[in-house]
């Protein structure tokens, strides 16, 4: 994640201790939008199946949108083998042409996927970027330059495919961007897999202490505990792979992130710091986590979801996103009917 | 010869207010004892913001020799005015007498004539002014040329034979008269509240009225004692009236045969410190220079009196605001906070401020002065190419156990000097916050562990003067700032970064030993031995985390030889050692210029720094007096730095022409260089092959003094800077392996301004200074052709602050600023990363948008309640008091879709309790 900060003079990250200790880092006063809201178009997810991907593997990439309107949306999937500075508007930094240069001199009967990944709800791209072809590929994108650094940066670091993901509605546009994580031949052993919360959800009405039943409505003004039945095995265990320089890690289990999403109330979380309102949350909220050896599984599967007094809306949309520190991700989406309102 | 700016010395404090007595017969007055050593004053203070006054002190060498006020070698006694003798008139002449360095009197004048005038009170004394003779002043070993005022107190004449009663005429039976039986009146002196005994006070007795009238008069010693013998029977009226107290009027009662023993305390008419002003004549030497006393700092308002927050008023210093644990990052004249240097007694520390900008690491009591120079400083200082901060410890010269305890809102402090021997005396001090229990108590129990930030400091002082030519002085003081959170469930900063606690600690110490050795008015020299340790911990759970420490110890020796009247050779050299340490993972840190690009948690990369390093530098100045009232300072540094192995020749020229009694013109050019910062240079996150970074300074302008107490600085100036560290997306081979350069000294900086700043310094009641800073900061980046805007960069900075003293002790300041706004690089769009789950908004121009301007009114009330022995001083500072909604910046929602100004501090009143004894 990236925090903006609001100075830039500073040695210390300062604005990322001050918003991490209060959980205020995009947070605005209580009228502002909430990340957990859904009342506009969003991307809420971009998955790539497999999560990791070995060599002549194709990826579909598929994405979790929303439209509150259930409008018709359009697709417009891309992808650049270089990193992307978001901050800047993740353009490219190398031209199609220029690799499709580069690419034809090399030794290779792969075939290189075109930047324009096509407009429909799904995608798809192959890894064709072997050991075999890395090395002369960068050095052909960087030979005649003057400043060849972006070419050659992101070849020195690994290569780093991202795909880029617009979609629009009639009124609005949102583009994300997903990192696809290629794997060596030597890494297939510990290839990860997306998670899936596609567990029984539970739904205890707090005020009258009891389950919401299956296909029962939910009451206006009421907050309930919510738990996701999830087997712990979803938390894959792997060994980290250390940085240059740093000491081996012991094997793990995955650090898992559950973001919370609805249509209609907010995720209050535990009192205290982050209580739901900004991207960043404890103990409930609009993310639960787990984290081996610091956290509970359990609490990563529970959230308290409070609706508002008024509702509109018949019908109230939850939405489940469960990610993994190795890029995987997956969802599950629960619809509940909702009384009328107090 | 540079004319001698007089010093002016109040009576009181020298001890020299004599009276031209007339004779008393009948009683043996004692004679007016001139106290064979006055008592040391004050140092010399300047109340100038901008640029002192050409008598305002301006210790360009490290400390401030001592001044010495002149002592009366042959008194002269007026001659009593006949005609106001038939009348028995008495009356009081205060004279203004300029004494030369050869302690003549050249010139005397009346300031407060007698009263009743015509009487011939007033030349009489001028004509015994005239003939008076000093031991001239010193400061240090030089004489000077100082002013003071000189008291003369005329009493008429009551001799025995005009009391006496005619003898009747001789019946034969008349008995002879007896011998009239006798006491003795013995007391001290001492000011209430402080117990400082007063020294050199008249002390009257007298009684009747008319022809019948008597009086005698003696003055209190060095210990505040005094005692008269052989007085009449009975009731006596008791006065002792010196300047800046409120008189003394008793009645004693003396018993035959008896002594009999008082105890005075007198008050101060008021307890500010410039009552006491000493003003003494001091070498002018920089172009831009601010020295300001710490007992006038820590009284002006916003600033919950701590002295260093008084530097956030100067002018040319950006407002910076905000919660800041970089260190009190000051931004001076459009530099980096990184590029500016802060000192105590010369010797360099990482910050001044607790959290960069809480509470500063050094109470009041070991402050003297604090001294700035935003530019065109003097070769002793280096590695620098912004501005320099130099604080100045007390000197103490404790004649009691002395200190203060202070509560506010904040902190306690305490602080206590004494005497142990007459060539020793200690000080210590600390301080800690509390802030953590408050917020302790105040919030809700979350689950969460929390120890709030809370400070601590403490100070140690000794200073010992065998000789007057030597002194030994060794201080030591730490500085403590800690912040934790340990939360009941991980904060997700994205999936690959979960954060169960948090840790921030900034930690140092610094011990220094100073030797001074002052043997002759030639010669001077001053050897430093320094030696610290910084330290830095920061973590965020276990992945991410920045403990630094960097171990130093420092040598410094500066000299002054006055090879002739006209010549004096300043020089040095000064041995830096640094041995640093670093071990961190954490994402790449914002640089200035980055715009919105925050900190992405999500690229960490693990760093082990561990290296030693060495700076040495020489540097020579002379100063020379060709012609009159000229002062020109040609002078060279010569720096080495073994981290970038470069070696830098900076030459600067200073130079100062007094026109008049008035007017006084200035300019100065010179070249600085420093380092790059640590992490610039680190292996993997930086580059370690950057080199030094480099600037020129221009400064030009003049001051103008047209009233005794109002002076005023115009100063413009203009800085260069080159080969600044900046962002590359280069790439570099290193042992054939090709690696991103990340940092080049690719970038460059320009800064032009105008400063202006006037002060009223204090008369009988107002104390004001004004100052306004227009100017104009630009980086050029080293991936960029074109200039920007610096992120600080601040148009317009207006400080206004006034104080003035009410009766009985009670005081009210205030302060008022207005600043240009701050930059911001506005957000003209947004990107959803789907792998940290998080908006990124799109930058637009850096810096291209600007915030309200900042206007802020400060108020402090004081008020002084004078026990016998102690004081209580109790005061109010309210920062923002029409609780304006400062922009601090622009914050957004989660999708950067909206956005609301990001508010400053509103309205803090700040209650403090301070014991003085």
């Amino acid at each position: 994640m990236r925090i903006p900060s609001s100075t830039n003079a500073t040695r210390l990250p300062w604005a990322l201790c001050l918003a991490l200790a209060l959980g205020a880092c995009d947070d605005l006063s209580d009228d502002q939008a909430r990340f957990s809201e859904l009342d506009r178009l969003r991307v809420l997810a971009v998955r790539s199946q497999p999560a990791a991907l070995l060599l002549g593997e194709v990826a579909t990439l598929s994405a979790l949108s929303f439209e509150p309107q259930q409008r018709e949306l359009q697709y417009t999937w891309s992808w650049c083998p270089s990193r992307r500075e978001l901050a800047e508007g993740g353009a490219c930094r190398i031209e199609e042409a220029e690799l499709q240069r580069a690419w034809a001199a090399l030794d290779t009967d792969r075939e290189l996927p075109p930047y324009d990944l096509g407009s429909n709800r799904e995608a798809h791209w192959t890894h064709v970027f072997g050991a075999d072809v890395l090395q002369p590929l960068c050095a052909a994108l960087s030979a005649g330059k003057q400043d060849a650094e972006q070419a050659l940066l992101s070849c020195l670091l690994g290569l780093e495919v991202s795909v880029s993901l617009t979609v629009r509605s009639a009124e609005q546009e949102v583009t994300a961007v997903k990192r696809l994580v290629l794997l060596g031949e030597d890494r297939a052993a510990e290839r990860n897999q997306n998670p899936a919360p596609t567990g029984e959800l539970l739904v205890r009405d707090l005020a009258e202490d009891r389950l919401v039943e299956a296909g029962g409505a939910l009451a206006p003004g009421h907050e309930y505990a919510l738990s996701l039945a999830l087997d712990e095995a979803v938390s894959e265990t792997f060994l980290p792979s250390a940085p240059p320089g740093a000491a081996t890690e012991a094997s793990r289990r995955e650090t898992l992130v559950l973001s919370w999403f609805a249509t209609d109330g907010s995720f209050p979380g535990a009192d205290g710091f982050g209580d739901g309102d900004g991207p960043i949350g404890g103990g409930g909220g609009e993310r639960t986590t787990f984290v081996d050896g610091a956290s509970d599984f359990g609490a990563l599967l529970a959230n308290q979801w409070r609706l508002p007094r008024t509702l509109d809306a018949s019908e109230s949309t939850l939405v489940l996103v469960l990610r993994d520190e190795r890029g995987g991700v997956g969802w599950a989406e629960h619809r509940f009917a909702v009384g009328v309102s107090e | 010869m540079t004319h001698a700016r007089r010093s002016r010395l109040l009576p009181a404090a020298a001890g020299l207010s004599l009276c031209a007595l007339a004779r008393f017969a009948a009683a043996q007055p004692f004679p007016a004892e001139v106290p064979a050593e006055v008592p040391v004053l004050p140092p010399a203070t300047s109340a100038n913001p901008s640029a002192p006054d050409a008598g305002a002190p301006a210790p360009s060498a490290p400390g401030v020799p001592e001044l010495t006020p002149p002592k009366l070698r042959r008194d002269v006694q007026p001659r009593y005015p006949e005609a106001a003798q038939r009348e028995g008139l008495a009356a009081v002449v205060v004279l203004e007498i300029d004494i030369d360095a050869q302690g003549r009197v050249e010139s005397a004048r009346v300031v407060e004539p007698a009263t009743p005038a015509g009487y011939g009170f007033d030349e009489s004394a001028l004509e015994a002014a005239r003939l008076l003779q000093f031991e001239p002043a010193r400061e240090g070993a030089q004489t000077v040329a100082v002013t003071l005022h000189y008291r003369f107190r005329f009493v008429p004449d009551v001799s025995p034979q005009a009391r006496a009663q005619p003898v009747p005429p001789n019946t034969g039976d008349a008995e002879p008269r007896a011998t009239p039986p006798t006491g003795q009146l013995w007391g001290t002196l001492r000011e209430r509240g402080t117990r400082q005994p007063l020294s050199g006070v008249k002390v009257t007795v007298f009684r009747g009225e008319g022809t019948s009238a008597e009086g005698y008069e003696t003055e209190t010693d060095a210990e505040g004692r005094f005692h008269l013998e052989a007085l009449g029977l009975g009731d006596w009226r008791v006065l002792a009236d010196p300047d800046g107290y409120y008189p003394l009027r008793t009645t004693e009662k003396i018993a035959q045969g008896s002594r009999t023993d008082v105890a005075y305390s007198i008050e101060r008419s008021s307890y500010n410190p410039y009552d006491v002003l000493v003003d003494a004549k001091r070498v002018r030497r920089e172009v831009s220079q601010i020295s300001i006393d710490a007992r006038q700092a820590e009284r002006i308002p916003g600033t919950f009196g701590d002295v260093l927050a008084v530097v956030q008023n100067f002018p040319g210093v950006a407002r910076t605001g905000g919660f800041d644990p970089a260190g009190g990052g000051v931004v001076i004249r459009g530099s980096a906070p990184e590029d500016s240097r802060l000192f105590v007694d010369s010797v360099d520390v990482p910050l001044l401020y607790h959290f960069g900008n809480v509470r500063s690491v050094l109470p009041v009591g070991m402050i003297e002065r604090v001294e700035f120079y935003p530019g065109n400083f003097s070769v002793e200082y280096g590695r620098a190419t912004g501005g320099i901060i130099d604080v100045e410890l007390k000197d103490i010269k404790p004649r009691k156990l002395g200190g203060y305890a202070d509560i506010n809102l904040f902190d306690s402090s305490i602080y206590l000097e004494a005497p142990i021997t007459d060539e020793l005396a200690i000080a210590v001090g600390g301080r800690r916050s509390y802030i953590d229990l408050v917020l302790g108590a105040a919030l809700p129990d979350t689950g969460d562990t929390i120890v709030a930030p809370r400070y601590y400091d403490l100070q140690a002082l000794a200073s010992y003067r065998p000789s007057p030519a030597h002194q030994l002085q060794a201080f030591f003081f730490l500085s403590d700032d800690r912040f934790e959170v340990l939360f009941e469930e991980p904060i997700a900063a994205g999936a690959e970064t979960v954060i169960s606690d948090f840790g921030l600690a900034v930690n140092f110490y610094r011990g220094i030993v100073e030797y001074k050795y002052v043997p002759n008015d030639k010669f001077q020299s001053e050897l430093e031995v320094s030696f610290g340790r910084d330290r830095q911990g920061l973590n965020f759970g276990q992945q991410l985390f920045n403990n630094t420490r960097l171990q130093q110890g420092q040598v410094r020796e500066t000299a002054r030889y006055q090879l002739s009247d006209a010549i004096a050779l300043r020089g040095g050299v000064d041995y830096l050692f640094q041995r640093y340490r670093q071990e961190a993972r954490l994402p790449e840190l914002s640089q200035e210029g980055d715009g919105n690009d925050g900190n992405d948690l999500t690229e960490s990369q693990l760093t082990n720094t561990a290296a030693t390093y060495h700076s040495s530098a020489g540097f020579a100045e002379l100063e020379l007096r060709l012609w009159p009232d000229a002062l020109l300072l040609p002078g060279v540094r010569v720096d080495h730095f073994s981290r970038t192995g470069e070696s830098a020749v900076l030459p600067r020229f200073t130079a100062r022409q007094q026109l008049d009694e008035r007017w006084t013109l200035k300019g100065g050019i010179g070249l600085f260089a420093q380092e790059p910062t640590f992490d610039e240079t680190a292996a993997r996150v930086g580059n370690p092959r950057l080199g030094l970074e480099r600037a020129v300074h221009y400064s030009a302008g003049f001051e103008y003094k047209p009233l005794p107490q109002v002076s005023l600085d115009v100063t413009g100036f203009y800085k260069t800077l080159h080969r600044l560290v900046s962002r590359s997306d280069g790439v570099i081979s290193r042992a054939g392996e090709a690696q991103p350069l990340n940092f080049s000294n690719g970038g460059a900086g320009r800064v032009i301004g105008l400063e202006l700043s006037a002060r009223h310094e204090l008369s009988d009641k107002f104390y004001g200074w004004a100052s306004y800073t227009l100017s104009r900061a630009e980086r050029r980046d080293a991936r960029a052709r074109a200039y920007r805007l610096f992120d600080l960069d601040q148009t317009h900075i207006l400080t206004l602050i006034g104080s003035y003293r009410l009766p009985r002790n009670w005081e009210i300041g205030a302060r008022f600023r207005y600043v240009t706004g701050n930059l911001y690089t506005p957000v003209t769009g947004a990107l959803y990363d789907a792998d940290a789950d998080q908006y990124v908004g799109v930058d637009g121009p850096v810096n291209s948008g600007r915030a309200n301007a900042f206007h802020q009114l400060d108020v402090r009330i004081d008020k002084r309640w004078v026990f016998e022995k102690w004081m209580l001083n109790a005061y109010l500072d309210v920062q923002n008091v029409y609780n304006r909604a400062n922009a601090d910046g622009v914050q957004y929602n989660y999708d950067f879709s909206e956005s609301e100004s990001q508010q400053g501090l509103p309205i803090i009143p700040v209650i403090g309790l301070r014991g003085e004894f």
